[in-house]
């Protein structure tokens, strides 16, 4: 590319890093509701 | 105000994804036998973009033990890989009849200057539709061009964007 006068004066650095790929959480698992009917008294 | 430069998340490995600036920049084409690869704009430069993989900046100082292998790109120096972060700066230096436009994904280290950026590794993320002034069949090659070098670097061939209206 061309020298610097065409990018102009520098004015900051930005630093990245490599990130690991956010893993999809698993939905939580639902307890069956017991049958009220069936659920003893 | 000068506006933030503009980033997005990209993969840059497998299970690895890293925020890359993007960045706006022109290429030769060096074609041979159905190959294309995108090279500097200085002439006579043997600094080939590679397919799949980033490029990684070099410090060319002409002196071994001036050179900046591995920090690059360094502050002070003009090492690293360059781009404008404007389209239309990019347009105002580079002519479409000569050039590939396209734009650029920057990341790891990156030093932002006043009009654009320099960078320790980079990739070509799109190429823009060649536009120009040259005649009908010179720019039906610079398409036929265009669309071989998005086809071999799995680039898409996109229209440019709308200038901004900031003045430069």
């Amino acid at each position: 590319m061309p020298r610097a006068a065409a990018i102009g004066d520098e004015e900051y650095t930005i630093e990245t890093e490599p990130t690991p790929l956010p893993r999809e959480v698993p939905a939580p698992v639902r307890e069956p509701v017991p049958d009220r009917e069936k659920v003893p008294a | 105000m000068r506006p933030e430069p503009e980033r997005r998340w990209i993969l840059t490995g497998p299970e690895v994804m890293e925020e890359a600036v993007i960045g706006y920049r022109a290429w030769r084409v060096h074609a041979s036998h159905g190959e294309v690869t995108l090279t500097s704009v200085v002439a006579l430069s043997h600094h080939l973009w590679p397919k799949g993989r980033p490029m990684n900046a070099t410090c060319n100082r002409p002196f071994l033990e001036h050179r900046h292998a591995g920090k690059e790109p360094a502050a002070g120096c003009s090492c690293g890989l360059w781009a404008f972060s404007d389209f239309r700066r990019l347009r105002l230096s580079f002519s479409e009849d000569a050039f590939l436009l396209g734009e650029v994904e920057m990341w790891r280290r990156v030093r932002v200057h006043k009009y654009g950026y320099r960078a320790q590794l980079a990739r070509p993320s799109a190429i823009f539709e060649p536009g120009g002034f040259g005649s009908l069949t010179w720019r039906q090659s610079q398409r036929r061009l265009a669309d071989l070098v998005c086809q071999q670097y799995d680039i898409p061939l996109v229209q440019r964007p709308r200038p901004s209206l900031e003045r430069v």
